[in-house]
């Protein structure tokens, strides 16, 4: 018997705040997890900001925090995200921390943990959201420090953003995902970004997600509904042969999906604060891609310039040469 | 190594029987101040997070409930004096039911419902989280009384302990066959010594190293090829480290 077969699976133990308890959301979290362990606590942080947790040993067996969210909920994004050109440009925190498993995830050296906390108190986002819109248009990411999507089997947060955008055309909402997306809404002012990777970088370093193939899928789902779709190739890990990699994964992108009819696409390499790439490298400490030797500039580890180059252009060329550049994001 | 915490003499002599090269187990008296002063005492020196990556607290002892009975694992520990709460993560063990504990400065006669107490848990959370994960804590409690310990002998808590003894070994065995032994990091002294390196080279060093071995390349090897061996400044070896970074980030 090895150590994985002794650790329960995900959500054996479910934190949730006395406060939380009774709001709708929390109520439907539970009800997925009728065998779980109810443990009431106070306040989130008294399980999550723990110190000195071991997030790899806890990324086996991650458990849920159901909390209701009393300080701000809306930020301003980090600059190493794009902004696709929007001015106003937010990132809620609807949830942190994420199901899968990604050796790369910046949330692994954001948090110490990997526990995943749900806030529930939706209505109370909805008005902070309403309340900033009244500056003028904006941009959210919904799907931030966390994959709001991937929840969506157990929680309905994904649904909230989706109606906010239906009913405030000067919000747009971003909706990142590795997942499969079901039931797209068609909105011009919601973008369903999906994140695709090679099959190779997906087995290799994006444990749990769903594979190409399902993500295309879903993609093309998402396509024919008339929902607005966004590509992300980003961020792209260096791999031995990685141009020939990604340039199969191009072909296998081009061939399976009508990328004329996607909104746009982002093309980034992998870059992460140092702060946080110091946790990522405890946390997969054989993980050749956080342990590459990557350069410092102002405070982030980014890949040495000409290699970051030599990797976005496989992918800019093939989607310029496909007749996509006016809509290409490079990051 | 495990290290077993108990309050008092007649809960740990049914538990020597465990001790082993691996399993240490230590009498702290009772009450939080001897219960931190113990895991002090076990633990002098620097105490470092990484010095203890193997290590694990267990703290086994008997305590009172008014409608619990039998052996139970700790998910949440309150300090009844500052009202602060902790938690273990529960990730190693399985199978055994759980409760919540209450440690107290003195017995507990009117017990809530449903909740252990004792006199040490808080401490040893709280002393041993500043060096161990909470992934690595256990706190395993026999209920002996309901508050009123007029009737409790140490002849009974000694054959209650007995009595569990097999529960506790096993979930001894769980959390042992559950944990990862980390090694730590090897420090290159021996390329280090011959680049003449600097601490951020050393830095460097250990960097390109871990690379070279997460992909499976022998960087000892490479550095010897871009010629370690052959270094006599450290503006040398700065060379080499610039050359074995180029080789690793084009391979």
């Amino acid at each position: 018997m090895c150590a994985a077969d002794l650790l329960p699976s995900n959500f054996s133990h479910i934190y949730v705040e006395e406060d939380a308890l009774g709001y709708p959301m929390a109520d439907e979290v539970l009800k997925h997890f009728p065998g779980s362990i109810i443990v009431r606590i106070k306040h989130y942080k008294d399980v999550f900001n723990r110190p000195g947790q071991d997030s790899a040993v806890q990324s086996r067996s991650k458990n849920l925090i159901l909390a209701v969210n009393r300080g701000r909920k809306i930020f301003d994004a980090s600059p190493v995200c794009q902004d696709f050109g929007y001015g106003k440009f937010y990132y809620v925190q609807s949830a942190m921390n994420c199901v899968f498993n990604c050796d790369y995830c910046f949330l692994k050296g954001m948090y110490g943990t990997s526990n995943i906390v749900i806030f529930v108190n939706t209505d109370e986002y909805i008005k902070e959201c309403e309340d900033k819109l009244k500056e003028g248009p904006m941009y959210l990411c919904a799907s931030y420090d966390t994959d709001i999507t991937a929840l969506s089997s157990i929680c309905s947060w994904q649904r909230v953003w989706e109606e906010l955008a239906l009913h405030n055309r000067d919000l747009t909402i971003e909706l990142r995902t590795k997942s499969v997306v079901n039931n797209a809404v068609p909105c011009n002012n919601l973008i369903y970004a999906f994140t695709l990777s090679p099959g190779l970088i997906i087995k290799e370093y994006e444990k749990n997600t769903p594979s190409l193939e399902k993500r295309i899928e879903s993609v093309n789902k998402a396509i024919d509904s008339g929902a607005k779709v966004r590509l992300c190739f980003d961020p792209i890990i260096y791999i031995r042969d990685y141009e020939v990699c990604y340039n199969d994964f191009a072909d296998t992108i081009i061939r399976n999906i009508d990328i004329q009819k996607v909104k746009d696409i982002s093309i980034g390499t992998f870059r992460i604060s140092s702060d946080y790439l110091l946790n990522l490298r405890k946390g997969s400490p054989d993980s050749p891609a956080v342990l590459f030797p990557f350069d410092r500039e102002n405070g982030f580890c980014v890949y040495p310039k000409d290699l970051k180059d030599r990797m976005i252009g496989v992918l800019k060329d093939r989607f310029e040469g496909a007749g996509f550049g006016s809509k290409l994001y490079i990051f | 190594m495990i290290y077993v915490f108990a309050a008092i003499n007649c809960e740990i002599a049914p538990l020597k029987q465990l001790e082993s090269d691996d399993l240490k187990i230590i009498l702290t008296g009772i009450g939080k101040v001897n219960a931190a002063f113990a895991l002090g005492r076990t633990f002098p020196g620097k105490n470092t997070r990484s010095e203890h990556n193997n290590d694990v607290i267990i703290n086994i002892g008997t305590c009172g409930a008014s409608n619990l009975h039998g052996l139970f694992l700790v998910n949440k520990i309150t300090d009844e004096s500052t009202g602060r709460d902790y938690y273990p993560d529960m990730l190693r063990v399985k199978g055994f039911p759980e409760a919540h504990l209450i440690t107290v400065d003195r017995v507990k006669t009117d017990p809530e419902p449903f909740t252990l107490y004792d006199m040490e848990a808080s401490a040893i959370f709280m002393a041993g989280s500043k060096i161990i994960s909470p992934d690595r804590m256990f706190f395993i409690k026999v209920v002996s009384d309901n508050g009123n310990v007029e009737g409790v002998t140490e002849e009974g808590v000694s054959n209650m302990m007995n009595e569990y003894l097999p529960s506790i070994k096993s979930l001894i065995d769980q959390i042992l066959a559950g944990l990862d032994h980390s090694t730590a990091s090897p420090c290159y002294d021996d390329i280090n010594q011959k680049l003449h390196s600097s601490a951020s080279m050393q830095v460097q060093v250990c960097e390109l190293m871990d690379f070279a071995r997460s992909i499976g390349i022998d960087g000892s090897e490479l550095f010897e090829q871009e010629g370690a061996g052959l270094v006599s400044s450290r503006k040398e070896g700065k060379e080499v480290i610039a050359r074995v970074r180029s080789r690793l980030t084009s391979f």
